[in-house]
């Protein structure tokens, strides 16, 4: 074979290879359960206007609208939003057609006018019947008519030509029946060999790629009668078994069924948006957690061996499937869904009845359908979205723009001590944060600052003799440094060490060997009848002593549990050969690398100087019991881990001599007896806990004992606040005590986690602390006057900024799609090779948020699906800046993913960009 | 009969509580609902306890004249369990399914359901037997589909069709009683000696029972009740599929005179307990894994009783409903322990040496027990099968054991507390079982044949081997592992029926 007839057989698959890549670049990551990352499920179409990516999302991902309308008819209902508002987005509302209106006989009809009526048809909730009496009329009749002939020159149309978003192309590429079949098919395997140890008897040739684990098994699968087995081997030898790669198998496969390039495009298009959730995890695997190249090809496998089924059932579609599927649903769904639009809007008919507004829309028949196309329920959604954001932020913006054009109290002469500062306490800018720093601040002399709660380290954990590395900083970052977990004394090497040196903690270890038997094959009869009735008794004392009995056990694990007294060890270790080739030596924080961190933290931070005695660096995580989604509460910005870990080390590396003298040569100095605490706020009982208090000298102590005391005034507050805000009337929805919720097996809702975030403001703390924001804001501390170049509020706009939007947009979108976007309801949840979830028996892998988390038990959606308002208190031209710089912050504003608001302080007003 | 009162006040109590939760007018989860709720299961609980003093040492229905209850030790027993089975389910479903539209109407279903197994298990004539079998099962049928979700709706009507196959069996075998001996009370029908026609009414009688236990043959239709919402699962492995064994444990009398049937029953418990519990081992989540472990511990608990070892297998139901329950409300824990369920999953020691120190392990449990045989003598009478089943879990949790905790010291003293904890408390089992259902006991007639004797010889010898291959002391041949795997990994059978997947094409195009 001679080069260039290499280069044309190659030529194809290059080109697969591409086409693979660009198809499945729309799907949103997933991260397994234990780090359930947020992240905009949209995220590829951020470069897109946030409509337009709406209307894309609905076409392409099957996202839906209609359940999103839903809930804002709920909120208007509740009086959330008004007409007013509404009325006000429309009048500025841009439509993406040309046209903007129609031109009926005595009158013009704006696009405005138009999406109006639906609107007000919609929200009064007049229910629009398919056999209303208008389509028996001769117009009407007409209409009818006018209808079909559309849908049928589209049809027409969209199968000939490569029109994508045509959604019929489905039933033009195959028979329907065979998607959910091989999407059982694939669900079954996928989850059978991602398992990452659910299963006692594990996937065979499981460290193999997917395409050849998958054919060493499915030559056994009875659940296809023996001759569709027997084709399907033919093939898949020929295609998998004869090549090397899986784009070369790809394109092996679609040389024998002679696709042409497109079609080829389509079928893996139409394939791919079947299971947007095993993609997502499928590219979070590939991408975040392949070391060992296992992962390499998995997405591209998948292709394959789902063409693969496909190509088999083609020839054999009858025997396997033997179901009926209605092809024509779909057309006909759209059919009636225009009709029904148009029945709404002839309600407004400028024509003296409605039958003459038939007459009238028959004779602009084209005008109209050019309307229908171009404004959808994405639209009206958009338009309502808008409205309730108005209506929902109009007051926080006028109370924040008062709040800074007042003059600032000068308090730069004066130092923290003259003003009765003893603590400076960081706080993550987590929403949660904000009504604790609030009760924080009323209580007096203490300072809060609001920062990234993974204190701006891109570091890993690796616990003690795990073998696991979970990183902890926000998943815009890759982790530099891994950090181990050491015993504080390693000279300790008792039996209390010996006992507690694995991985299980010694107080579970009877509770893991119960787990271990009850899994075993015959060990489980003889386990169940001798020691079953141990299950009852914690069954009971979960039933019966929730919160009691979860303190006492808590309380027995710390005191009589031998426990190693762990610490992150920063110093860079030998490593062995073999795990230097790993992790590629990233053990540890180098001296210079301490330093150059230290002093930009600090400088990100912005703390007043010089520092108070104590400087309190609080993370958060939140603590629940039977939650799969657990890691939903904790800390964003430490990868949805709590941010313990990470203020632990901070503290370690400020509070050494050695950093500090170094800092010093380089202008930061920190006061000799100023001591960095670390802390965590426990955000289901708002208790919090101080880590490190052991590095404090006996003086230091007393001292600190009166911070702790303000602390644990300011979770009295805080904690009463909540009960009464979040006990809704006569509804078991919440806790009367919310450290209860820490212990409670049964509860669904431990807490409310970031529902209902609006707004991140940044901008000077004492400016609005007298402001009650509701817990529905971000708050990240900045001080426009101490950063003239700019680079503080940079790194705020491209990091902490984009983080708390794609936790407003995880939260958005999930409530408005909560079945597509979110993940159903808890209580159907079934949980998967330790990663994910299905609904019920087997489904796709669930994304988002769990419905418990968004909605209230009355069904109606508690977190208020809007975008995030960010409220930035620094000069214009500064911001405008760092938007002209950065191509993805720039993105978020120009396409309207968040609202971003200035206020300049040096000309007093306020600018919306 | 003040027992008798006392039960229809229980059973009263919960029907009204359900329905004055049906007549609430808001439907959604509000205090009001758990109090009523509350009050009444524990109104009911009450009574249920009374009636369980008063009934545990009445001997069956008086002589004189049949009547519609009957009581002894195992309703006495059955009665409060079932209430209070309900209360921690209910407990749990409080907060767990606030978010469901149909609120109160879940806790009206299984306070509905609760009345019919309390009525079927105390139930003496012959029509309310079948009535309450009949109704349980659509009553289940109802909560599997509670969401109205289209999978749920699916699944609910498969296992209804499994649940009518049972009923049919059921209604023949009653009928068939009836009939032959004249006499609508199942007490009556006890003194009759069995014929071999009688013995096919017994068979019906059997075939209706392991439909709803989802025994082989039955075995599907549970793994597709998933759909359910978790609490409804936890009341079906804890309460519905018990039904069964409740129903052979009442015609035990009868049961262990059809010699052959006694046999047909043993094979096929045995043959779901090692279907079960190999199917379980490769299931990838969580609830699809505790099902399979249901259908193996049903199966086992079959097998009890066709050795005539009801009165174990009636405790085997209870123990087993508090766990596997348990199991089911909890199954969210798993990521949780991931971490401590990955490392145990990768440690790595020489097979040799766990084979050796898991050997030695039990010859050290056996010797520390052989110093103090009192404590096991008696199950040493057990049959033989049974002991097999004991020696092997001993055997497999101690290398289960050793393997996780490494084949050293370490390991061995875990091994060996933990056996010794497993013999003492099997022991303990057995003795209870002995002294709360004496009349149930029935090991002397049926449990001592040769016939299991050979069985349960097969079985070590079977399960050795079985060990040895876990042990990967023996290897398979490729094939076959790999044809079994796929085998257990589709126990399950074709789901789309009962999963979202044919929904979703429909919704991507709407
Ligand atoms: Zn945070």
């Amino acid at each position: 074979m001679t080069t260039g007839s290499i280069q044309q057989e190659t030529q194809p698959e290059v080109d697969l290879a591409q086409s693979i890549q660009a198809l499945t670049a729309p799907y949103g990551k997933l991260w397994p359960l234990h780090i359930f990352n947020a992240c905009n499920p949209l995220v590829y179409f951020e470069k897109l206007p946030f409509v337009q990516a709406l209307k894309t999302a609905t076409a392409e991902l099957g996202v839906s609208t209609a359940g999103g309308l839903a809930q804002f008819k709920v909120l208007y209902q509740q009086q959330q939003f008004s007409q007013k508002e509404i009325a006000a987005v429309l009048e500025t509302y841009s439509f993406s057609g040309s046209e903007n209106q129609i031109a009926m006989a005595d009158k013009t009809l704006s696009y405005q006018e138009l999406l109006l009526e639906e609107i007000q048809q919609f929200l009064s909730g007049n229910a629009v019947l398919e056999n209303h009496p208008l389509w028996l009329t001769e117009g009407g009749q007409v209409l009818e008519g006018n209808l079909s002939a559309y849908f049928q020159k589209q049809a027409a149309s969209g199968s000939g030509s490569a029109s994508k978003t045509e959604n019929n192309s489905t039933e033009a590429l195959m028979h329907p029946g065979m998607l959910p079949w091989i999407d059982e098919q694939m669900t079954k395997w996928l989850s059978a060999y991602l398992d990452e140890g659910q299963a006692v008897w594990s996937m065979p040739n499981q460290h193999q790629p997917f395409r050849y684990a998958w054919l060493l098994l499915v030559a056994y699968d009875h659940q296809m009668p023996q001759t569709t087995r027997d084709t399907l081997l033919a093939i898949a030898e020929e295609t998998i078994g004869t090549t090397e790669t899986a784009i070369t198998a790809l394109s092996a496969l679609f040389r024998e069924t002679e696709k042409p390039f497109q079609e080829q495009q389509d079928l893996i298009q139409a394939h791919l948006k079947q299971l947007p959730g095993w993609i997502g995890y499928m590219k979070y695997l590939q991408e975040n957690y392949n070391a060992t190249g296992r992962y390499n090809e998995l997405l591209q496998d998948y292709v394959v061996v789902r063409l693969i089924y496909q190509t088999v059932l083609e020839q054999d579609a009858d025997t396997v499937l033997g179901e009926d599927f209605n092809t024509e649903q779909a057309q006909k769904e759209k059919h009636v869904a225009l009709k029904t639009r148009f029945l709404s809007l002839s309600t407004m008919t400028p024509v003296s009845d409605a039958q003459n507004f038939i007459a009238a829309v028959n004779r602009q028949f084209d005008a109209w359908m050019a309307y229908f196309n171009a404004v959808d329920a994405s639209d009206m959604l958009f338009v309502l979205m808008q409205a309730l954001e108005r209506a929902q932020t109009v007051q926080l913006v006028d109370a924040l723009s008062q709040a800074f054009s007042k003059e600032p109290v000068s308090q730069d002469s004066q130092d923290l001590e003259s003003q009765g500062v003893t603590a400076q306490a960081v706080f993550c800018i987590d929403v949660r944060s904000e009504p604790y720093r609030r009760e924080l601040e009323r209580l007096g002399s203490i300072e809060t600052y609001g920062f990234a709660g993974f204190f701006g380290l891109p570091i890993s954990k690796k616990n003690y003799e795990k073998t696991e590395e979970i990183p902890l900083c926000p998943i815009l970052l890759d982790s530099q440094y891994i950090i181990k977990e050491e015993p504080v004394n390693t000279a300790t090497t008792d039996w209390v060490s010996q006992l507690s040196r694995q991985s299980i903690p010694f107080a579970d270890q009877w509770t893991y060997a119960v787990k271990k038997i009850k899994r075993d094959t015959l060990a489980t009869f003889a386990y169940v009848e001798s020691l079953g009735w141990f299950h009852a008794l914690t069954f009971i004392k979960d039933s019966f002593l929730k919160n009691r009995a979860g303190q006492f056990f808590d309380y027995l694990k710390k005191e009589f549990s031998p426990q190693l007294q762990l610490q992150p060890t920063l110093a860079v270790e030998n490593l062995s050969e073999t795990e230097e080739s790993e992790t590629q030596n990233r053990f540890g924080i180098a001296f210079d690398d301490q330093v150059t961190l230290a002093k930009t933290i600090l400088k990100l931070m912005g703390l007043k100087q010089p520092y108070a005695d104590f400087v309190i660096l609080c993370g958060h995580g939140s603590q629940s019991r039977n939650n799969p989604y657990a890691s939903v509460l904790d800390c964003g910005a430490c990868g949805s881990n709590d941010g313990a870990f990470n203020a632990l080390v901070l503290a370690q590396i400020l509070n050494e001599g050695t950093v500090r003298d170094a800092l010093s040569q380089v202008g930061v100095h920190i006061p000799e007896q100023t001591r960095f605490i670390a802390a965590l706020h426990n955000t289901t009982n708002d208790a919090v806990n101080f880590l490190n208090t052991s590095i404090l000298s006996e003086k230091g102590r007393q001292a600190f004992a009166a911070v702790q005391e303000i602390f644990d005034e300011a979770t009295q507050r805080n904690s009463i606040r909540r009960r009464v805000t979040l006990k809704a009337d006569g509804q078991v929805s919440y806790h009367p005590n919310p450290s209860a919720a820490c212990y409670d097996w049964s509860q669904t809702r431990p807490e409310w986690g970031l529902s209902k975030n609006q707004a991140f403001v940044v901008g000077n703390r004492d400016a609005f602390k007298s402001l009650d924001l509701e817990g529905r804001c971000f708050l990240h501390s900045y001080d426009w006057q101490d950063d003239p170049d700019g680079s503080v509020l940079t790194v705020v706009m491209t990091a902490p900024m984009v983080v708390g939007t794609w936790i407003n947009l995880q939260y958005t979108f999930s409530t408005l799609d909560p079945e597509r976007l979110g993940s159903g309801p808890k209580y159907l949840h079934n949980i998967t090779g330790l990663f994910g979830s299905f609904l019920g028996n087997a489904s796709d892998l669930q994304v988002g948020l769990p419905y418990e988390s968004l909605f209230s038990n009355a069904g109606t959606p508690y977190h208020l699906p809007q975008r995030l308002l960010v409220y930035i208190q620094a000069p214009l031209k500064r911001v405008k800046n760092i938007v002209r710089a950065h191509e993805n912050v720039r993105a978020l504003i120009e396409n309207q993913w968040i609202r971003l608001n200035v206020f300049d302080p040096e000309e007093k007003a306020l600018y919306t960009l | 009969m003040l027992s008798i009162y006392f039960l229809l006040i229980a059973i009263a109590t919960m029907a009204v509580g359900g329905i004055a939760l049906f007549l609430l007018k808001n439907d959604g989860a509000t205090v009001r609902v758990r109090c009523w709720s509350e009050i009444s299961s524990w109104v009911a609980f009450f009574f249920g306890v009374l009636f369980g003093f008063q009934s545990f040492n009445a001997s069956g229905s008086p002589a004189s004249s049949p009547a519609v209850f009957s009581v002894g030790p195992l309703q006495a027993i059955l009665v409060p369990y079932i209430l209070f089975m309900g209360i921690l389910v209910k407990r749990f479903a409080y907060h767990y399914i606030q978010s469901d539209k149909a609120y109160a109407r879940f806790f009206l279903k299984i306070k509905l359901l609760i009345c019919m197994l309390l009525t079927f298990v105390t139930a003496n004539h012959g029509i309310l037997l079948m009535a309450t079998w009949i109704a349980s099962g659509w009553i289940m049928r109802a909560m599997i589909q509670h969401t109205q979700r289209m999978e749920a709706v699916n699944s609910a009507t498969l296992a209804a069709k499994r649940f009518i196959i049972g009923d049919v069996f059921l209604v023949v075998g009653i009928l068939g009683l009836v009939f032959s001996t004249g006499q609508l009370y199942l007490s009556e029908w006890l003194k009759v000696p069995v014929t071999v026609l009688g013995s096919v009414w017994l068979f019906c009688l059997v075939a209706g029972a392991f439909s709803k236990t989802a025994v082989i043959p039955f075995q599907k239709w549970m793994a597709h009740t998933l759909t359910a919402p978790t609490p409804v699962s936890a009341i079906m492995h804890a309460g519905f599929v018990n039904s069964g064994a409740i129903l052979l444990s009442k015609l035990a009398p009868l049961l262990v005179q059809a010699e052959a049937l006694m046999g047909v029953i043993f094979v096929l418990g045995l043959v779901s307990a090692l279907y079960g519990s190999l199917a379980m081992l490769v299931q990838i989540d969580v609830k699809r894994y505790l099902t399979f472990s249901t259908v193996g511990q049903m199966g086992f608990m079959m097998m009890a009783c066709g050795l005539g070892a009801f009165h174990l297998a009636i405790l085997h139901l209870m123990v087993h409903g508090f766990f596997k329950a348990r199991l089911f409300l909890s199954a969210g824990n798993i990521i949780e322990h991931r971490p401590a369920i990955r490392a145990i999953s990768q440690k790595n020691t020489s097979r040799l040496k766990i084979a050796l120190v898991a050997l030695a392990c039990m010859a050290v449990t056996l010797w520390i027990i052989s110093q103090n045989h009192r404590v096991i003598l008696h199950l040493l009478e057990l049959p033989a099968i049974l002991i097999a089943f004991i020696g092997l879990g001993l055997l497999f949790s101690a290398t289960t054991l050793v393997k996780a905790k490494g084949a050293g010291i370490k390991g061995a003293v875990v091994a060996v507390i933990f056996n010794l904890v497993l013999l003492f408390s099997y022991s303990i089992y057995e003795g209870v079982g002995q002294l709360l259902f004496p009349t149930l006991n029935h090991l002397q007639v049926a449990g001592h044949s040769n016939f299991y004797t050979i069985t349960a010889l097969m079985i070590f010898g079977a399960s050795l081997i079985g060990w040895l291959i876990f042990l990967k002391a023996i290897s398979l041949p490729e094939k076959l592992k790999h044809s079994v795997y796929v085998a257990f990994l589709n126990a399950s059978g074709k789901g789309s029926s009962g999963s979202t997947f044919s929904h979703r094409v429909w919704r991507s195009q709407a």
